[in-house]
This record gives C-alpha cells, structure tokens and sequence, in this order.
C-alpha cells in the first residue's frame, strides 16, 4: 500500500465471497476452455502437446469434467446467495444495485453508442453494473446450465439415450462445440478486454480480486452505484 | 523503500507480455502447420509393382517365408509362370490375379470370415458383372481382395493397436472417403486417431476386421457399442458416428432425417454465434476508438 492510496476513499465493491466464485469461475472456465479446445481441436500440434502433457485423451477428460463440476458448483453456490440475500440480507433483486436487467439498460445502451459515435460528450451514468457487465454475467450464468446440460448428455450418452433419440447426442455436441467457441471468444476477449485493457483502466482492474476500489472511480465509471448505495449519506468514505 | 520497488517494476508487466508471446507465436504456428492427415506410410500402393523390395519384405510378417510358399511353383496350368506368351498379364495388377484362397493356409479363421463378409460379397457380385460385361471393362472402385486392404510383402507384425488403427485411415479411407472424414470428426477419431487413445473405438472395432458387418440395423448396431458401452440400449445405436452430409444422397433412412436436423441446427447455432460476435467485436472496437479518441485529444 503507497501512501499515496491511503488518503483515498477506498470503498468495497464486491463481497469476500464474490470475489471468491470469481476466481473459482475463473479458474474453472480456463481450465474448461484449455481441455475443452484440445479436445474439439485434437488434430492440432498444440492440442496434442496439451493432451500428451495431461497424460492422454482421458486425462484431459477428467479434467475438463472436474473443472465441469467445480465451476458449476459455484453457479448453485451463487444461486443459494440469491436467496440468502433475497432473504436474510432483505436485499433488492432489482434496481440500481442488482444485476436483473432494466429498461435503463436499453436507454444506457443506446446513449452509449451515440457516445462512442461522438453524438455525446459523456457516457451514460451508469448503474453498479452496466448493461455490457449484464450481459457478462447472464451468459455466463445461463451458459454454464446449458453447457451444463449439453455436457451431461454427452458425459451419460447411455443413460440418457433411454429418454431422448440417439441422435440428440449429435446436436448436443454441436451445441457444446458452438457454444463453447463463443463463450471463449467472449470471455477471452471482450470480458478482459473491456474490464482491463481498455485505456481507461489499463492495466489491470484489480477490485474484483481484492473487492477495493475508489470513490473516484466508482464516480467515474458507475456514478448510479455511489448514489444509491448512500442515500443516506452517512456510510461514506470507509 | 518498498513503494519505490514496487514502482520500478513497471517493466515486468511488457517483459512478461514479451515472453507470452514468444512462447505462444511459434507454438500457434507449428499447430496450424501440423495439422495430420493420416499416416506417412501408404504402403499398400506399393502393391501395384510387380518387383519385391527384399531389403523391406525381409523385415515384414513373412519376411522369413520362401517366395514358393506362397506362390506355389511356377508352374501354372502346365505352363511356366509367368506365361511369356502372354505378357499382357504383367501389365494387370497382381491384386486380381493372384489366388488369395492361399492365404488360408495360415490364415485360416480371417479368410473364412472375409468369405462370409461384404467385402466377399462385393468381390462376387463384380466378378458376376465382369464376365457378363467385355472383357477390358474397368470398374472404378474395385471389391477389394486379401491384398488390397494387407501388403503381403512388406506388412509388419507386432503393431501397435494404435498404429494399426492409424493405418485403417488410409486403407479404409481410400474406399470409404466419406466415412472416414466423418469418423475423423467425431469423438472416436479424434480421440483414437489424433490423440492415440488406445480405448478409443477404430474402424474394425465397430465393423469387425473381416466380416465388415454394416451397422445399419440396431440389432447388428448394438453389439458394437455394447462392447465399450456395456449399458446401451437400442435408442443408442441412433447416435450418429458418420454424420456426413454426403451420405444423405445414398441413404434413405431414419439416419437420413436425423443427419440433417443434425446438420440445420448446426446452421442456426452459427448464424447465432456469428451475429453474436459481430455485435461484442463490433460494440468493444467502437468504445476502444472513443476512449483513444479521448486519450488523444487531452495529450
């Protein structure tokens, strides 16, 4: 810690526990993306230089579903906070703290664009998540169910060939395979790309790993978040 | 002191940077270089020549056998072989002509099997059509016999699962085009052939070696998927190993409706994952041009 970040308002965006499912998506999704790529692009020398290094085709199997499992866990995990928060924290599943989508985000979006296309001197003052964080999350949260799903047919092909036609098994690869480029494509690129290395906030925003970050950029980046989490006025500047 | 190390650090950031790219560069190049294509060794063309490598032959299967014990004497028909009355004969391929009822000798229970088996089947039906028909009628994809799936002179034994289920790529493949691009697609070849699983499932696992069974009935299907999937059921045998496009002109069944919704869903789910990217790329490149926009404006 410099002095210097001392004398700011640091402020805490993101609970311990966020920040813990964060990590633990991260490091499952990576691990999900690594595996999964080897195995859907095996004729390449990379893949198979990955594959031999995790001891085979089956151990590149095994690992994908562990990351599978672990990744997924942390989705019922995040879904019992909903409720805990729902319920025992008495929060708000919508308005300006909340991640539901809102009509805002329709006029923040068009408001954006005419930012971005210089019909506007200032971007919209957004929320504590804009609609781009938005569509971050529910992909993730709605793709992990359904590849999810999708790989849990592929994962018991015998089992659920009892219930479904055979060639279900097809689409679900075709699915997986599709689903899987774009959610890489995605995280990889737009997802740390816009959270990071945009010369905004290059090199690194860090307040998802450490949960800190300043009145001053929360001002800047989503002025809706500072004012409704201090209507009262009194909890600021920890 | 410590803020003063941790600030001269800036750079790691662009070392590290540096390094990861160095590293990654060469490996995405020498991926996409090094894509396979079946194996190196195509030897069974080298059974269109008359002449025998011996240096080869001495190291193959039969490289301890007699030229006699297979080729009998050479004496034909009461006369000597090769017949040199008749030297058009060196120009046919020896595929055709040589008597492969001669491999039983040794090969007693494969040969038996191939008899029973659509290869068998192929070759009697072409030879049926070929006495009717002229007798410089070329057939296109010839019924293959005992020498055009094995080289008898230059075979080896003591293959690997693994490098005999590579080779079927290419002895299979030069036939079975088409099946094999799609086997190659999906999860066995990819897993078998790319990535030499041993557990994976080869062309001969599922089709036998000799018998060449079509799997087109469930009832022929499923003792084939039993054999690495011992809790299949009948429905099982739905799931499509060779979902090529280009079988759609031959087939006429279940499969085909199968293959290709198979195949429209595979449509839709691009034309999704397209538009979607085209948006977050498209969204991201204009919000990256603002904000160096804004940079270069202040300085």
């Amino acid at each position: 810690m410099t002095a210097e970040k001392d004398t700011q308002d640091i402020t805490i965006r993101f609970s311990v526990l966020h920040r813990f499912l964060h990590l633990v998506v991260m490091i499952g999704f990576t691990g999900l993306a690594v595996t999964g790529l080897s195995l859907g692009f095996s004729s390449t020398a990379p893949a198979r230089a990955f594959i031999w290094l995790v001891g085979g085709s089956g151990g590149a199997a095994w690992l994908h579903r562990f990351f599978a499992v672990v990744t997924y866990l942390s989705v019922v995990v995040h879904a019992f906070w909903f409720i805990y928060y729902k319920a025992v924290l008495s929060g708000h599943l919508t308005g300006p703290l909340s991640i539901a989508p809102s009509t805002k985000d329709f006029k923040d979006f068009s408001q954006n664009l005419r930012y971005f296309l210089g019909r506007r001197e200032a971007p919209p003052k957004f929320d504590k998540f804009t609609y781009m964080e938005k569509i971050d999350y529910w992909a993730l949260f709605i793709g992990m169910n359904t590849m999810g799903i999708s790989g849990l047919v592929m994962w018991f092909p015998e089992f659920f060939t009892r219930f479904i036609p055979g060639y279900f098994i097809n689409i679900a690869q075709v699915l997986h395979y599709f689903e899987a480029i774009l959610a890489i494509a995605i995280k990889f690129f737009i997802h740390i790309g816009l959270a990071h290395l945009r010369p905004a906030v290059y090199p690194a925003d860090t307040s998802i790993f450490s949960g800190r970050t300043t009145k001053e950029k929360i001002m800047e980046e989503h002025p809706g978040e500072w004012a409704a989490a201090h209507e009262g006025g009194d909890s600021a500047g920890r | 002191m410590v803020s003063v190390i941790s600030r001269n650090r800036s750079w790691l950031k662009p070392l590290v940077a540096m390094c990861l790219t160095v590293v990654a560069i060469p490996l995405v190049v020498v991926g996409f270089a090094g894509n396979v294509e079946g194996s190196a060794e195509t030897l069974i063309t080298d059974q269109a020549n008359w002449f025998v490598d011996l240096n080869r032959f001495a190291l193959s299967a039969h490289g301890s056998f007699k030229c006699e014990d297979c080729h009998g004497t050479m004496i034909e028909n009461n006369r000597s072989h090769p017949d040199k009355t008749k030297p058009g004969d060196l120009l046919k391929t020896a595929n055709r002509s040589f008597d492969y009822s001669r491999c039983q000798k040794c090969h007693k229970l494969s040969y038996q099997r191939y008899l029973e088996g659509e290869h068998a089947k192929a070759l009697s039906k072409e030879m049926a059509e070929s006495e009717a028909a002229d007798d410089g009628v070329k057939i296109k994809t010839p019924a293959p016999t005992c020498g055009d799936c094995h080289s008898s002179h230059y075979d080896r034994s003591g293959l690997s699962r693994i490098a005999v289920g590579k080779r079927m790529i290419s002895t299979c493949g030069r036939c079975h085009r088409v099946q094999t691009a799609s086997y190659l697609e999906n999860i066995h070849g990819r897993v078998g052939v790319h990535l030499e699983n041993p557990a994976a499932a080869f062309c001969t696992d599922c089709h036998q070696a000799h018998t060449m069974t079509s799997l087109k009935e469930p009832t022929a299907a499923l003792p084939a998927c039993r054999r690495c999937h011992p809790a299949a059921e009948t429905e099982f045998t739905n799931v499509v190993i060779h979902a090529a496009m280009d079988e759609l002109a031959t087939s006429k069944s279940p499969k085909h409706r199968s293959i290709l919704w198979i195949h429209r869903i595979k449509l839709a789910v691009i034309a999704v994952v397209a538009l979607s990217l085209i948006f977050f790329f498209g969204h991201s490149l204009l919000w990256l041009l603002r904000e160096v926009h804004e940079k270069l404006r202040k300085h």
